[in-house]
């Protein structure tokens, strides 16, 4: 286990589809908390969050709160906040957080429980996303930026499980409009562009896309249609499952739409790892639907900071 | 509350009964989708991306379902699998209610009688058997699809290597963490998940 | 007579578009005088017309400056300090109606008729005096439920006598009877006595109040400031001094009479006391029920019962009266689908009130009267006999069953488990903080209490045992039939029946509900149809206890601005009747748009009533009524001043309060209109006779443009006397064989001062197409 215990410090908490399809943005959220020279704790004894299950149907409450009573109180351990890298981690430990603490027969029941499992029960560790922790940080972030060509336009997507379930907690901007990513690209000098259908769900994760691939493939048709009428450079999202739908179901899209060009999508940690000066190849760019190749290029990073 | 629902077979008429009330759902989040609170308002379905697609599921509509417990027939089986648990509902709601999880709640039950349709079960199998081996729901094994056909020509090109990639990166093939979980984490886990109705046999180690 | 001439040059606003030299080489002859000031409103300039007055004397005087609506009033306080009767001051409008009259080429020319036209009114005028009429300094509170009480103790404190007079044998209302009521503050259910029992004893220990029970209004005579009231009363048969409220009488009375205090859901005796609490304490006998057998007369140990007493006649003097009648819930036996006294177990919100009041007939405990248990399951139906077009029913939504029905619920919740509510409803409208309410009702529901937006169609008894509501679940649950053990009707806020009588006696005006109709209802709420007579409450319609209490205190500071003045004091702009030429032909009273004429062994006028609108004078066919200031002759100058010169004229006459404005804004907007248009005020269209307007074609007037926007301002009624009148003056003047076309009438609006502006220009170029 990989604890530097100080002041301040961050339980990485992984995501399932994140290590499935891009283990590249687990290491480029690993290289960015590196770079920013921030305490963090890998701790391989976390669960999943069960969340693709969950939001599925198929994995109870109970098994849920139960699996996160623990993985909070693994972070409560080590005396730290979470960081998720995937919203739906963010949504169901809060979730889970948030049902059992305000109800003492669930507390009991899983206080009892952790004693069983030989863990102090302590689900109260503060629970964030990697982009709030990143957009605290922006400043660093911007001191530490390489330089790169100017005038690239970025349109984002925060996900519907960051902003819309607990929706007074966005840490920047509203539910209806999050602007923590905008924020942070703005800050590392890109041109943000805003498009109508800013609040519309992708289509949903890797999960949903197999649960049902019309829900999936139609709202991603409708979310693309807006994104490429304003023609932005590339896409920047903070979530796994939004990066598997907008980057895998493009080509399928495109053909349908009879459209030419493609939109290159990048998840914050991997931008961030980039500006930061991890190479491509270490973060598994090249483990991307849509080719990156010419989006680097326009890119131009030149190592050395700004 | 007035749960029995008397559905005569020639007149259609829904009955409401003064006696014989059915059981509520146990299920918390089907309490907490705060159904109480509803006042039909709409905009939950305004705002829902299922609703413009299959036109036959509307949050609102679930959301009466709910406060009637008219939530056990096949028509709403078939169609709280629709929505894609996205929230907007809940975003949007005036009086912050949250159809979607009262729709996982029924969901869950529907999973739980063997209702639900052939391929959530295939994925729940799947997803929960992941769960109960490695801790994880998705594993690499799940995204490993036929790519050419699920995403196209190029995408499959581009990405059929991916778990050679993912090996160079450090990350086993077949577990989504670069470390795996250790061996008595998971134990917990799977005592948790033993503890909250995962049965060894049919659902988790599949041994 | 010739009248001194002050011209203001207002900076160079009117001296810079006007040649003064010329209007005052034009004018001459006719005048004492012509001063020339560069600012006449300035205090110099005022002090400058005073000493100007007092030095010169004239007989009357002329301001040639802006517009009346500016300073008139001011003028005119001039005229009062430098001896000068006011009313012979005339201001002559060169600055809005014609410096300002944008691509007026010679504005010269219109400033000259507009001044002559001043100077000739002013040569016919006579000198008035405001009228000062005298207050009775008391009130008469019709109502003693809450409204009546509030507004009593109110007018009370303010140190005015007030009479409150109640039908019944108590004061208290409704409110008393329905035992909670809600609060959206506390989000709970109140007492209501609780709250309403202090205010009570205040009434009775207020020596500013006199409180005359089982009485109803029979009579009104005189006006605002001083009405006689004629009030009867019920034979009083227990002397109230000597009743010590020892309920004897009570006690050995053994005949049965509904209990109105419990909504005739128990029986009282003839001899009773409405409810512990009552004012007055005494008791009452029934006069109704009574056989006068005797026996409490014998029984009474303060010897103060007397049969044989009659209904007592009492005559009030009051300046002003409040009505706070009050309602009645509709009775729903006419809606003949939802069974009400037919079908056992349908009850009204009102009688589940009462079995949900501790001091009801069921002590508070819930019990259907269906089974005689405790309800399963209730459905209430809300909007019975309101927002329906049925006969029987009214239009519009009685604003406080969707509450009432919640505060029944969340009582029913909360005290009586394994009951389930069903409210089935049109909207529920729960408006501003009470929506609060309504979010935590259901909250609490969450097991008990569910909502079905659908009116219930039918209720039917089935097998004796159990009732069943048939409704649609419009949200999407289809036909539901929705069995039910006890049903429960939010009937209609009805006004309660007092409403008639007191209608009869007072004249007041009433809505189709028979609700108290307000004057307008918007700008000018609680004031009737009569000036003096107030409405609070829900005698004016559907309300809640918060509103009735607001409206109450409104109406009270209404009748204390009122009766607290020394007199009231009128501008002589009412008609004046030749009494020797009256022959009480009455078309006068008939039609008078605000009842302000009235027979009292003459015809009278109330000059508070009156608006000076001049329509009884156009119709006066003996010519008994004259309006002074603008007599005919005052009207038959102003024609010959702006036609003196002979420039082709179209005579435009605009009302005074509203189109007058409006031709106001189109000078102060640089608007356009045609240089012919000479505007004369005059109060309103209503004013003008055929004879007017033929003396204006004769003096050589090529078209008369009429145009008025009282009817924008008011009910129905001004409009439709408007359309009639300018009817009648269009067929008087084309019996004189002048083409009707060279009239044209516009019913003017305010803001929209611009339509003012193109109706003119119509009119111009239509009058230039027939010549």
């Amino acid at each position: 286990m990989d604890q530097r215990t100080k002041t301040e410090s961050h339980y990485l908490f992984k995501s399932c589809t994140a290590g499935s399809i891009y283990p590249g943005i687990e290491l480029s959220t690993q290289y960015v908390l590196d770079a920013l020279k921030l305490n963090w704790v890998n701790d391989p004894r976390q669960s999943s969050c069960t969340g693709s299950g969950v939001h599925l149907g198929v994995v109870p409450m109970e098994t849920n709160m139960a699996l996160n009573a623990r993985n909070l109180s693994l972070a409560g351990e080590t005396d730290s906040e979470i960081i998720c890298i995937c919203p739906m981690s963010y949504t169901n430990l809060k979730h889970c957080q948030k049902l059992i603490s305000k109800d003492n027969k669930l507390e009991n029941n899983y206080k009892k429980i952790m004693d069983e499992i030989g863990l102090i029960y302590d689900i109260k560790p503060d629970v964030y996303h990697v982009s709030d922790l990143f957009l605290k940080h922006e400043d660093e972030i911007v001191e530490k930026t390489c330089e790169f060509s100017s005038n690239i336009k970025v349109a984002t997507h925060h996900g519907c499980h960051y902003s819309k379930f607990f929706f007074k907690d966005v840490s920047s901007g509203t539910f209806e409009h999050p602007t923590v990513l905008d924020e942070i690209l703005v800050s590392v000098g890109f041109e943000v562009v805003g498009y109508d259908e800013q609040f519309l769900c992708c289509g949903g994760g890797l999960h949903r896309y197999m649960a049902d691939k019309e829900y999936s493939k139609n709202t991603f048709k409708e979310k693309f249609i807006s994104l490429a009428k304003v023609k932005p450079d590339f896409i920047v999202t903070q979530c796994p499952g939004c990066t598997f739908n907008i980057d895998y179901l493009q080509e399928n899209v495109l053909e349908e739409l009879k459209m030419e060009n493609s939109i290159p999508v990048l998840n914050i940690a991997e931008l961030l790892a980039l500006l930061l000066g991890a190479q491509p190849e270490t973060i598994g760019l090249d483990m991307h639907a849509v080719d990156l190749e010419p989006l680097l290029k326009k890119l131009g990073l030149r190592r050395g900071n700004k | 509350m007035g749960t029995n629902y008397k559905i005569s077979e020639k007149r259609f008429v829904r009955r409401i009964t003064l006696d014989g009330r059915d059981e509520s759902l146990k299920d918390l989040r089907f309490k907490k989708s705060g159904f109480k609170k509803c006042i039909q308002c709409g905009r939950c379905t305004g705002s829902c991306p299922t609703t413009v697609i299959h036109k036959e599921f509307n949050p609102r509509d679930m959301m009466r379902r709910f406060m009637f417990e008219d939530i056990h027939s096949d028509h709403v089986n078939e169609i709280i699998w629709k929505c894609g648990q996205c929230y907007s509902c809940r975003a949007r709601c005036p009086r912050n209610c949250k159809a979607g999880l009262g729709v996982i709640a029924l969901q869950h039950k529907s999973y739980e009688d063997g209702k639900a349709p052939k391929n959530i079960v295939e994925i729940g199998e799947k997803i929960r058997s992941n769960l109960y081996s490695k801790g994880e729901t998705i594993t690499p094994e799940s995204y490993y699809l036929n790519l050419k056909e699920e995403f196209g020509k190029k995408t499959a090109e581009r990405c059929s290597d991916n778990p050679t990639k993912r090996e160079k990166l450090g990350f086993k093939s077949d577990d989504a963490r670069e470390i795996p979980i250790p061996e008595d984490a998971l134990d917990e886990v799977r005592y948790l998940m033993r503890l909250t109705g995962f049965k060894e046999t049919n659902d988790g180690s599949e041994n | 007579m010739k009248p001194g001439i002050f011209i203001c040059c207002c900076g160079d606003n009117i001296s810079g578009k006007i040649d003064l030299e010329k209007l005052k080489r034009s004018v001459s002859e006719d005048v004492k005088f012509i001063d020339e000031t560069p600012y006449l409103c300035s205090n110099e300039g005022m002090e400058h017309i005073i000493a100007k007055i007092k030095s010169e004397k004239p007989e009357g005087i002329v301001i040639a400056a802006c517009s009346p609506k500016m300073h008139e009033k001011r003028f005119r306080r001039c005229a009062e300090r430098a001896d000068l009767n006011q009313y012979m001051m005339d201001v002559a409008n060169i600055r809005e109606q014609c410096a300002w009259v944008n691509k007026d080429s010679n504005p010269t020319v219109r400033a000259i008729d507009i001044v002559n036209s001043s100077i000739n009114a002013v040569r016919n005028s006579i000198g008035l005096k405001k009228v000062q009429l005298p207050i009775t300094k008391s009130a008469l509170m019709v109502g003693g439920g809450i409204s009546g009480i509030t507004a009593a103790l109110s007018l009370a404190k303010h140190g005015i006598r007030v009479y409150l007079v109640e039908k019944s044998a108590s004061i208290g209302g409704n409110m008393v009877k329905i035992g909670k009521v809600f609060s959206a503050d506390t989000l709970s259910e109140e007492c209501a006595m609780c709250s309403l029992g202090p205010l009570i004893s205040e009434v009775g220990e207020n020596p500013n109040i006199e409180v005359i029970t089982n009485a109803e209004v029979s009579g009104l005579s005189g006006h605002m400031g001083k009405y006689s009231v004629k009030i009867q009363t019920d034979p009083e048969m227990i002397n109230g001094e000597k009743c010590t409220s020892c309920g004897i009488c009570s006690e050995i009375c053994n005949i049965d009479v509904l209990d109105e205090f419990n909504f005739n859901l128990t029986f009282r005796n003839a001899a009773y006391k409405p409810f512990p609490g009552a004012l007055p304490s005494s008791y009452s006998i029934d006069s109704n029920a009574c056989i006068k057998c005797g026996k409490c007369v014998e029984a009474c140990p303060a010897d103060a019962i007397n049969l044989e007493s009659v209904p007592k006649n009492i005559e009030l003097n009051v300046g002003a009266i409040v009505l706070a009648t009050g309602y009645s819930e509709l009775n729903p036996e006419q809606i003949e689908e939802f069974g009400y006294k037919k079908i056992e177990g349908v009850i009204t919100q009102m009688e589940l009130a009462r079995i949900l009041a501790v001091n009801g007939p069921t002590s508070g405990k819930l019990i259907s009267p269906l089974t005689g248990k405790k309800p399963k399951s209730i459905v209430m139906i809300q909007c019975v006999g309101s927002r329906d077009r049925k006969p029987g029913s009214i239009p519009q939504c009685s604003t406080i069953c969707c509450m009432t029905a919640l505060k029944h619920s969340n009582y029913i919740i909360n005290h009586s488990k394994g009951t389930d509510i069903y409210i089935c409803y049109t909207d529920m409208r729960t408006l501003g903080t009470y929506e609060n309410y309504y979010f935590e009702t259901q909250k609490k529901g969450e097991k008990s209490l569910r909502f079905i937006r659908g009116k219930v169609a039918q209720v039917k008894k089935v097998n004796n045992e159990k009732l069943l509501a048939r409704v649609e679940d419009t949200l999407g649950g289809g036909v539901t039939d929705i069995e039910a053990d006890m049903i429960v009707l939010s009937s209609a806020l009805l006004p309660s029946d007092t409403i008639s009588s007191v209608q009869e006696a007072t004249g007041v005006g009433l809505t189709e509900e028979k609700f108290v109709k307000e004057k307008n209802s918007k700008m000018d709420p609680t004031q009737t149809t009569i000036p003096g007579i107030f409405v609070s409450g829900t005698a004016k319609g559907a309300m809640d206890i918060t509103e009735s209490i607001n409206m109450s205190r409104s109406a009270a500071s209404r009748v204390s601005e009122m009766l607290t003045q020394e007199f009231i004091e009128i501008e002589p702009k009412f008609p004046v009747l030749n009494q020797g030429e009256c022959n009480q032909c009455l078309k006068c009273l008939e039609q008078c748009p605000s009842n302000a004429i009235y027979l009292d062994e003459c015809v009278e006028v109330d000059p508070v009533a009156c608006t000076g609108c001049g329509y009884c004078v156009a119709q006066c066919e003996r010519q008994a009524l004259s309006l002074p200031l603008y007599s005919d002759q005052v009207i038959q100058a102003r024609i010959d001043g702006v036609l003196k010169m002979g420039n082709p004229s179209i005579l435009t006459f605009l009302d005074e309060k509203i189109a007058y404005t409006a031709a106001d804004s189109m000078g102060s907007n640089r608007l356009n209109y045609p240089k012919d248009v000479r505007i004369i005020k005059i109060p309103s269209i209503l004013r003008l006779e055929v004879k007017h307007l033929l003396y204006g074609f004769n003096k050589g007037a090529k078209g008369i443009f009429l145009g008025d926007g009282t009817a924008n301002a008011s009910d129905k009624i001004m409009e439709e006397k408007l359309t009639k009148k300018v009817q009648e003056l269009i067929d008087g003047v084309s019996a004189e064989g002048i083409d009707p076309s060279r009239i044209y009438y516009y019913q003017a609006n305010l803001p929209h001062y611009k339509g003012l502006a193109n109706k003119l220009k119509e009119f111009s170029s239509l009058l230039e197409k027939i010549d």
